[in-house]
C-alpha cells in the first residue's frame, strides 16, 4: 500500500451542476470526513452507507448533503476513501472542498487518484490510462472506447496474447532445459502456426491504432479553397452554428478560425483558413501564410470548390498543392450547379446552404482518417506507448516465425518470443521473467 | 578447552563442491588457506545423482574451468559416460553431461586438495565464526581449536542441522549417513543471519545383479562428445551405459495408497521442497493424468554394482520403496542397497549477500553453495570459485570479481540469489539466462579466462591456449567474411545439394554459411585458401558467423542492460524519503540496498514505476552534485 498523505479534489466537472462530488483518499480519509461533516450517524462506522448531514468549516455549516465512507482496499484507489455529495455550483463546491482541506487533506495533483489506484494494484496500466482518457473524452464514442478499455478489454486481449506466447515459450524452453524428459510436444510447424495466429491478432490490433488515436485525440481538419467558395459556410454547416464570419466579399477570412465539432462521434477540429491566393494586402498575406501552415499540420484536408463556377486556374493550383495529402475534394453550392464541376468529377457534391451531401462528407471524413473502422467497445490501441509495444511484439513474433521456418535452431527463436512477450507486458504493466519458469513447472512434470 | 591452533588468510568451512573450488581458488591465488571438513572421506561427495553437467549446469562447469577451477578437469578425468545434449536445438542450449565415477571423482579431488600449495586440509567441525570490530577474525572448532583468519567462506552444503526422512523414521544427520553440523546455525543466527529450512531428496540405489537390463532401453554415451575442461587432454575411464525404463499404473497405485505414510504428505516435513527435482510421490499427485514416468538407471561407478534410480526420488517407507520398484519393468526382483530419503537442512536468506557473495553486514564472511539455497553440484562449484576468489581479493584489499548477468551463467545465478532470493532450492536453467546466445559453453573461455587471469588464478598454459583460440577465431571470421566464392559450377553444385537455386553473383563464405542447412565443415572444398586454425576456433567462428544477426541483437540488449547496471545507488540512500516510491518498494530497497538501478529493477516488489522514480532521483542527484 502506498504510504502517502490524504488527498482531496472535486471529482465532478467545474461549473453549475445539481450535485458536485468531492473525493478524499488516504490513510486519514475517515478523520478528514469526520472533521468536515456532522451527522446523526457517524459515516465512518457505517462504511458504504450514504449518510445525510451538514458540511462544516470552522464550526460553520457551509452546505447540506450526503457523505459515504469506503474503507480500503475495496475502493477506487485501494486506500481509505470518503466521498462528499454537496450542491453543485462553484461557490458551494469550493467551500466544501476547503472544509475538507482544513480538516487535514491536501489538494490532489492532476491524475493522482488514478496514480494511487495503479500503484496500489487496483488497476493495471491500461486501465489507469483509460481513466485519464475517460476524463478527457470529448465525445460519446471516445468515452465508450475509454470505458471498454477501463473494463479491461484491451488488457484482456493483450493478456490473452501474452499468455499464448508464454505457453509457447515454456514449451520451447522445456525442450531445451529438459531434453531427456518425455514431454508430449507439438511439432515446430504447429508452433509456427500458433505464432502466426498471434502475429495476425497483433497486426489487427495495431490496425486499430490509427482509428483509436483519432477517436481519442480527434483530428485536425483544414478547409482550403480559393476565396468565396464557401469554406466558412461549410464549417458553419458542420458546426451547426454560426462561428466563422460568412460574407460574400472575397478574402473576408483573414486569419484561421478554429472550432471543434462532434461529427458522428469523431471529434474534429475544423480550421477555416484564409483563401489561398497571391495578395498584396499585408494582413491578408499573413492569413495566407497561416493557411499554408494549417495545411501542413492537418490530419485531413477539405479542398472546397465552387460547383457553380467549375474548376478554375486557382483551384487547380490548390489541388496540386494538396496532392498526396489525406484530402477530400468537395464541390460546394451544388444546389446552384446541380453536379460536380467538369475537371473534378470525383468531388463530393454538397451544399453547405441546404445541408445536402453533408452526411456523406462526414462519413467520408471518418473513413479517411481511420475512425470508421473502429467499432464501439472494441479493444483499441489509443496510447502511443501501447501502439509502439504492440508493433514491437508483432515484429518480434514475425522474426521468430521466420527463424523457425528457415530451419534455425530453437534457441534463435526464443529471443524474439521473449522480446514480444515482454513488450506485451509493458502494455499491461507487469511481466516478470520468473513467470516463464513458473509456467514450465505448472505444465510439465520434470525432474530426477 | 580453547587453544590457538594457527593462522591463515582464508578458512573454508566444508569441502564439498563449493568448498573445494573456494579453497583451491584462494590457495592458488597465493593465500594461505585452511579447508575444514566434517569428514575427510566425504570430500567432493556426490550424495545424489552420479552426474556432472547437463543443461545449463554444463555451462557452469565450463565457466568454473575457464576461471581456473577444478570441477571440469576432475569430471573429465573420472567420468564413465558423456553426452552432448541438445545438439539440434542450437549452440546456446547445447550442454555437456557426464556420468561420474563417484569414488574416483572424490579420490582425485581429495588428492588435488592435498597436493595444492598453500592449502591445509583438516577434519573438524566449525562451531563459531570469530569477529573483531564487526569483521571476521577467525573460527573456532567444536574441539576448541581457534584458527585466526581474515576471511571465512561458509560452504556447509546441506549439513546444517540436517535431518533425513524415510517414511516415519527421522534421523538427525546429513546425507548418506554422515553426521550433521549442529552448532554453526546458532552462531549465524547470533550474527543476524536469517536462516530458512529447505528440503530435497534422493532416490534408492539398486544392485545391478538384480536388475534385468534387457527389459530396458540402453542409453550409451557419445565418445565423440567434447571435454568439460578447456585444458583437459582426454578421457581415459572405460565408458558405461545408462538404462531407461518406465513406471506404470501399478507403481502409481502403490504410491497413492501409501501417501499417508510419506513424511511430506503426513506433514512431518515443513521445509520448502524443490519443484526442480520433485519426488515420485509429488509427480504422481501433481500430474495425476500422466500414465507413466521415466526412470533412468545410472551407474554410480566402475568398481561398484550400485545403480542410481533416477526419477524415483522418494521419502516413502522402505517397504513401499521395495514394492513400487518391483512394479517397474526390469526391476521386478531388484534389491535396494540404499533407500531413498528426504533431507531438510538450514540455509540462509541469500538476499543478505552482495554480488561478491560476502554478507552485507559482516565484512570477511562469504557464503557459497547449497547453504545459499541452491541445489546441484555445479551451482555450488560456481559459487565456490567466486567466493574463494573474492575472499582472496578481500584479504589483500584487491577489487572483487563480480560477474554480470551478461558475463556468465554464474553471474545470472549469483544475481538471482542476491536480488530475487530463492524461495525454494534454486536450480540453474538455460531459460534463466536472458543473454544466453552470448553465454554459450563453447565461448566460456573467451568470456571468463581474462577475468580469472586478472585475479591470478589462470595459469600461463590456460591463458595462452585461450589467446590462441581468440586470435585464430578472429582470423577465421575475417577470412569467411572476406573470401568471395565466384559464381560457377562448384558453387551451384553445392547450392543445389542444399536445395538452393544457383547463384547469379558471387557469395562470401560467410553469406553461404549463414544459410541454415550449411555447415562450415562442408565448405572446405569451396575454400581456395583455408586458414590453419584449431578445431575449437573453427567451432567458435562458425557460431559467430552463422548466428551473427541474433548475437548482435543480444549484444545491443546487453548494452541497454549495462546502462542501468552502471547507474550506481549509494549504500546509504534513505529510500523512505524518496517521494513517489511505493511502500513495498521502499521496504525492499531499504532491506536489500541494491548496488545499481539495474539490480533494483530485478528485485521482486519493485515495479517499473518505482524504477522510473529511482531514475529521476539518480538523475536529479547527479545534477545537484
Amino acid at each position: 500500500m502506498l504510504q502517502g498523505d490524504t488527498i482531496a479534489a472535486v471529482a465532478t466537472a467545474p461549473g453549475e451542476g445539481g450535485v458536485a462530488i468531492i473525493r478524499i483518499s488516504g490513510p486519514d480519509a475517515g478523520k478528514v470526513l469526520q472533521g468536515c461533516f456532522c451527522a446523526r450517524e457517524n459515516p465512518v462506522s457505517l462504511p458504504r452507507r450514504m449518510v445525510y448531514g451538514r458540511f462544516v468549516r470552522r464550526r460553520e455549516t457551509v452546505d447540506l448533503g450526503l457523505a459515504v465512507y469506503l474503507p480500503g482496499p475495496g475502493s477506487f484507489t485501494g486506500e481509505d476513501t470518503a466521498e462528499l455529495y454537496c450542491h453543485g455550483g462553484q461557490a458551494a463546491t469550493r467551500r466544501v472542498l476547503e472544509a475538507a482541506l482544513e480538516a487535514g487533506a491536501r489538494m490532489a495533483q492532476r491524475g493522482e487518484f488514478s496514480r494511487r489506484a495503479f500503484l496500489n494494484g487496483r488497476m493495471d496500466l491500461t486501465q489507469a490510462e483509460a481513466v485519464m482518457d475517460m476524463v478527457a473524452a470529448r465525445t460519446d464514442r471516445a468515452a465508450a472506447q475509454a470505458l471498454a478499455q477501463l473494463r479491461g478489454r484491451l488488457g484482456r486481449e493483450i493478456t490473452q496474447m501474452a499468455d499464448e506466447l508464454l505457453d509457447l515459450i515454456a514449451m520451447i524452453e522445456v525442450t531445451c532445459d529438459y531434453p531427456e524428459e518425455d514431454i508430449e510436444q507439438e511439432q515446430v510447424d504447429v508452433w509456427v502456426e500458433r505464432l502466426r495466429r498471434t502475429q495476425r491478432r497483433l497486426e489487427q490490433l495495431l490496425a486499430t491504432a490509427q482509428g483509436g488515436r483519432v477517436l481519442r485525440e480527434g483530428v485536425r481538419c483544414a478547409l482550403v479553397g480559393r476565396p468565396n467558395v464557401g469554406k466558412s459556410s461549410l464549417m458553419n454547416a458542420l458546426m451547426g452554428e454560426e462561428r466563422a464570419i460568412v460574407t460574400p466579399v472575397a478574402g473576408t477570412t483573414r486569419d484561421t478560425v478554429e472550432a471543434q465539432a462532434d461529427l458522428d462521434g469523431l471529434c474534429v477540429t475544423l480550421i477555416d483558413t484564409a483563401g489561398i491566393r497571391e495578395t498584396k494586402d499585408p494582413v491578408e498575406a499573413l492569413g495566407v501564410a497561416r493557411s499554408r501552415q494549417a495545411l501542413e499540420e492537418a490530419d485531413l484536408v477539405l479542398v472546397v470548390l465552387d460547383a457553380s463556377e467549375g474548376v478554375t486556374e486557382a483551384d487547380r493550383a490548390i489541388l496540386a498543392q494538396t496532392e498526396g495529402m489525406p484530402r477530400l475534394v468537395v464541390a460546394n453550392k451544388c444546389d446552384l450547379a446541380g453536379a460536380a464541376p467538369a475537371g473534378c468529377e470525383d468531388a463530393l457534391a454538397l451544399s453547405a446552404k441546404t445541408g445536402q451531401g453533408l452526411d456523406g462528407l462526414i462519413k467520408a471524413m471518418a473513413d479517411l482518417c481511420g475512425a470508421g473502422k473502429v467499432q464501439p467497445g472494441e479493444a483499441v490501441l489509443t496510447q502511443t506507448r501501447h501502439r509502439d509495444a504492440v508493433r514491437r511484439a508483432g515484429l518480434a513474433v514475425g522474426e521468430a516465425c521466420e527463424a523457425l521456418e528457415a530451419g534455425y535452431p530453437l534457441d534463435m527463436a526464443t529471443g524474439g518470443l521473449r522480446a514480444a512477450w515482454r513488450a506485451l507486458g509493458e502494455v499491461t504493466g507487469g511481466t516478470v521473467d520468473e513467470d516463464v519458469i513458473d509456467r514450465i513447472f505448472e505444465k510439465f512434470c520434470l525432474g530426477k | 578447552m580453547r587453544y590457538e591452533a594457527g593462522e591463515f588468510d582464508v578458512v573454508v568451512i566444508g569441502a564439498g563442491h563449493a568448498g573445494c573450488e573456494a579453497a583451491l581458488a584462494a590457495a592458488r591465488m597465493g593465500r594461505s588457506t585452511l579447508a575444514l571438513t566434517l569428514q575427510l572421506d566425504a570430500v567432493a561427495l556426490m550424495p545424489c545423482n552420479p552426474a556432472i553437467g547437463g543443461t545449463s549446469k554444463g555451462h557452469l562447469v565450463r565457466e568454473v574451468d575457464a576461471l581456473g577451477g577444478e570441477m571440469g578437469l576432475n569430471a573429465d578425468a573420472t567420468c564413465i559416460q558423456v553426452r552432448l545434449l541438445n545438439t539440434s536445438k542450437g549452440p546456446a542450449v547445447q550442454s555437456l553431461r557426464a556420468q561420474a565415477d563417484k569414488k574416483a571423482y572424490q579420490a582425485r579431488m581429495k588428492g588435488v586438495l592435498e597436493d595444492a600449495e598453500n592449502l591445509t586440509l583438516l577434519q573438524g567441525e566449525c562451531a563459531r565464526i570469530l569477529t573483531e570490530g564487526g569483521r571476521v577474525s577467525g573460527i573456532e572448532t567444536t574441539s576448541g581449536a581457534r584458527y585466526r583468519c581474515r576471511a571465512v567462506v561458509v560452504a556447509t552444503g546441506v549439513y546444517l542441522r540436517s535431518r533425513t526422512f524415510t517414511g516415519p523414521k527421522a534421523v538427525e544427520g546429513g546425507p548418506a549417513g554422515l553426521m550433521a553440523a549442529t552448532e554453526l546455525t546458532g552462531d549465524l543466527l547470533d550474527k543476524g543471519v536469517r536462516i530458512r529450512r529447505f528440503k530435497t531428496g534422493t532416490p534408492p540405489r539398486v544392485n545391478a545383479h538384480t536388475v534385468d537390463f534387457s527389459r530396458m532401453t540402453e542409453q550409451p554415451g557419445d565418445e565423440t562428445a567434447p571435454l568439460f575442461s578447456f585444458v583437459s587432454t582426454g578421457r581415459d575411464c572405460p565408458q558405461m551405459s545408462c538404462y531407461l525404463t518406465w513406471t506404470n499404473e501399478a507403481t502409481h497405485r502403490i504410491i497413492r495408497e501409501n501417501l499417508d505414510r510419506s513424511p511430506m504428505y503426513a506433514g512431518l516435513i515443513d521445509a520448502t521442497g524443490v519443484r526442480y527435482c520433485p519426488s515420485i510421490e509429488d509427480k504422481v499427485v501433481r500430474f495425476a493424468h500422466k500414465e507413466r514416468h521415466q526412470v533412468f538407471l545410472e551407474p554410480e561407478g566402475a568398481h561398484t554394482r550400485e545403480y542410481y534410480v533416477q526419477g524415483m526420488s522418494t521419502s516413502l517407507p522402505e517397504d513401499v520403496q521395495i514394492a513400487m520398484l518391483h512394479t517397474i519393468p526390469g526391476m521386478e526382483r531388484a534389491q535396494i542397497m540404499r533407500y531413498g530419503y528426504a533431507i531438510e537442512y538450514d540455509c540462509i536468506d541469500s538476499l543478505q549477500l552482495t554480488s561478491t557473495l560476502m554478507m552485507k553486514d559482516m565484512p570477511g564472511l562469504f557464503m557459497a553453495g547449497q547453504v545459499n539455497g541452491t541445489s546441484g553440484y555445479e551451482e555450488a562449484a560456481a559459487q565456490g570459485i567466486v567466493a574463494g576468489i573474492n575472499a582472496a581479493q578481500y584479504v589483500r584489499g584487491e577489487p572483487p570479481l563480480v560477474l554480470a548477468r551478461s558475463d556468465a551463467y554464474a553471474g545470472v545465478l549469483i544475481d538471482d540469489l542476491v536480488t530475487k532470493g530463492a524461495s525454494e532450492p534454486y536450480r540453474m536453467m538455460t531459460s534463466r539466462a536472458e543473454y544466453r546466445l552470448l553465454l554459450r559453453q563453447d565461448n566460456a573461455d573467451l568470456r571468463l579466462t581474462d577475468m580469472g587471469r586478472r585475479v591470478g588464478l589462470v595459469s600461463d598454459a590456460r591463458y595462452d591456449r585461450m589467446m590462441r583460440k581468440r586470435e585464430e577465431t578472429e582470423r577465421l571470421v575475417r577470412h569467411l567474411k572476406e573470401t568471395v566464392l565466384p559464381p560457377g559450377e562448384a558453387l551451384n553444385r553445392f547450392l543445389a545439394a542444399k536445395a538452393y537455386p544457383p547463384a547469379a553473383t558471387g557469395l562470401t563464405m560467410a553469406e553461404l554459411l549463414r544459410r541454415p542447412p550449411v555447415r562450415l565443415a562442408e565448405l572446405g572444398g569451396l575454400d581456395p585458401n583455408p586458414p590453419h586454425v584449431g578445431d575449437d576456433a573453427r567451432e567458435e567462428a562458425e557460431i559467430q558467423v552463422k548466428y551473427e544477426g541474433y548475437i548482435q541483437r543480444q549484444q545491443q540488449e546487453v548494452e541497454r542492460f549495462q546502462r542501468l547496471e552502471q547507474m550506481a545507488l549509494d549504500e546509504d540512500i534513505d529510500y523512505s524519503r524518496i517521494e513517489g516510491l511505493r511502500l513495498e518498494a521502499r521496504q525492499k530497497l531499504a532491506a536489500q540496498r541494491p548496488a545499481s538501478v539495474g539490480q533494483a529493477a530485478r528485485i521482486l516488489g519493485v515495479s517499473p514505476a518505482d524504477i522510473g522514480v529511482l531514475l529521476v532521483y539518480v538523475k536529479s542527484k547527479g545534477r545537484r552534485a
